[in-house]
């Protein structure tokens, strides 16, 4: 008995770039609708906005065709690309077939829509609906699809995928992108503004300690939604032996990426305790909080190339 | 230190549910008739029952002789009311041994194959 899997690195690249940018897209919405957007910068709220929405989209676009293309090859079991595309229609006909080409209908309508002159409210309107219908039909892929279309398997995916989602897009979009911003534009005033009220403490008033505030909400609730998600679907999956992830690859990844997700755990609630204490949000503070951030979102790519890694692998045991 | 302890231990209990793959499903065989390296009378099809659902239009089985040449006639079918349930419509078999090779597509795409050997007496 064998996998076919010569175009094993191929499938995780493409997984990564679909999974990566569904959650760069979250994060970029995210930033823009609900964690403060008036502290960033007008200037550079535009440039947050349209050119990192395109490049985001399109990647999600390409790496969901290639996929089809996988899907074809995998389905098939062909390399010959002609062969491959022979079989495309009766890929299509396929539960997953059928799927993925909604998928990419929906990231078309997205990128479509980042591309097109429209009102701000109008394109992030389209965006957000589009990238939920994205996340909806890839919860109705893979093991979660088994039993059948609109199941409490499929339900539970989808909470776990857009908690996913929310999390590390928040990290990435906010550690890479927006706190650097908000570091280049802020002057020591930004970081100090005077209270503006009488009963609020001096240290509130800072635009980046209110970014990351929210940050640190959102991040919160959408780790419980994770991790009881993924506790219920642990508890349904459990039919093999612990001892069985011991001495083989699949196991290996899995402990490298508990230990990613450890150590960006670790890094949220270091930030979360800066912002919970009463020390002043002084300058070195924010840089440090920055920096912190800057990590957990390095961890975070790492822990969407693994998770990519160990989906296209056979688990131990089958 | 207790306090570290109970603080590392926590985030080792949220990381694991966090950590859950959004696994692919792989189809492999589960019960075979002719069961696998089994010595039977020249039986009239082949059954075989997968892990998980198979996408009817890449699964098949095959059967073939010592030599490898193909002797089953027919394309396997799919149960309809079972879709992990392959059958393979079988000519009389002379006694000898035989080769059923197998393809299963789960279906979310993910491909496997291979083969079992049974013997008629």
């Amino acid at each position: 008995m064998h996998h076919v899997d010569s175009l094993l690195w191929l499938r995780v690249l493409t997984s990564f770039a679909v999974d990566a940018n569904l959650a760069v897209l979250c994060g970029l919405l995210l930033s823009i609708l609900w964690l403060r957007p008036d502290s960033i910068p007008a200037a550079s709220r535009k440039s947050l906005q349209q050119p990192l929405l395109q490049a985001s989209a399109a990647i999600l676009f390409f790496a969901l065709c290639a996929q089809l293309i996988l899907l074809s090859a995998s389905f098939s079991g062909q390399t010959d690309p002609q062969a491959i595309f022979a079989a495309l229609p009766d890929v299509l006909s396929t539960h997953a077939g059928r799927i993925l080409s909604l998928t990419i209908a929906a990231a078309l309508v997205l990128l479509s829509t980042t591309l097109l002159r429209l009102a701000d409210t109008m394109r992030l309107a389209v965006c957000s609906t589009s990238l939920l219908l994205c996340l909806v039909l890839r919860s109705a892929t893979g093991h979660a699809a088994t039993d059948g279309d609109f199941t409490t398997s499929e339900l539970l995916q989808l909470f776990h995928l857009t908690g996913m989602a929310l999390w590390s897009g928040g990290v990435l979009v906010s550690g890479l992108l927006v706190l650097p911003r908000l570091s280049s534009t802020a002057s020591r005033d930004d970081l100090a503004l005077p209270p503006t009220s009488a009963n609020e403490p001096h240290h509130t008033a800072s635009p980046a300690r209110r970014y990351l505030q929210s940050l640190s909400g959102l991040s919160t609730w959408a780790v419980l939604v994770v991790a009881l998600t993924g506790l219920i679907k642990s508890y349904r999956a459990a039919e093999g032996t612990p001892r069985l992830l011991l001495h083989n690859l699949w196991g290996y990844i899995l402990f490298a990426k508990i230990a990613c997700v450890v150590a960006a755990l670790t890094l949220g609630a270091l930030n979360r305790w800066r912002l919970a204490s009463a020390v002043p949000w002084s300058i070195p503070t924010h840089r440090r909080a920055a920096r912190t951030l800057r990590a957990e979102a390095y961890l975070m790519a790492v822990i969407l190339l693994l998770s990519a890694w160990l989906a296209n692998m056979p688990p131990p045991g089958e | 230190m207790l306090r570290r302890i109970f603080f590392r231990l926590s985030l080792a209990a949220i990381a694991f549910p966090l950590a859950v793959v959004p696994a692919f499903a792989h189809s492999r065989p589960k019960t075979m008739t002719p069961a696998a390296n089994s010595t039977v009378s020249a039986p009239a099809e082949v059954s075989v029952f997968f892990s998980e659902p198979l996408e009817p239009k890449f699964s098949s089985l095959k059967l073939t002789n010592e030599k490898g040449a193909v002797l089953s006639v027919a394309a396997s079918t799919m149960d309809p009311a079972d879709p992990t349930h392959l059958t393979l419509a079988l000519p009389k078999l002379a006694p000898g041994v035989y080769y059923v090779h197998w393809v299963s597509a789960a279906t979310d795409g993910h491909r496997m194959d291979g083969d079992y050997t049974f013997t008629v007496k």
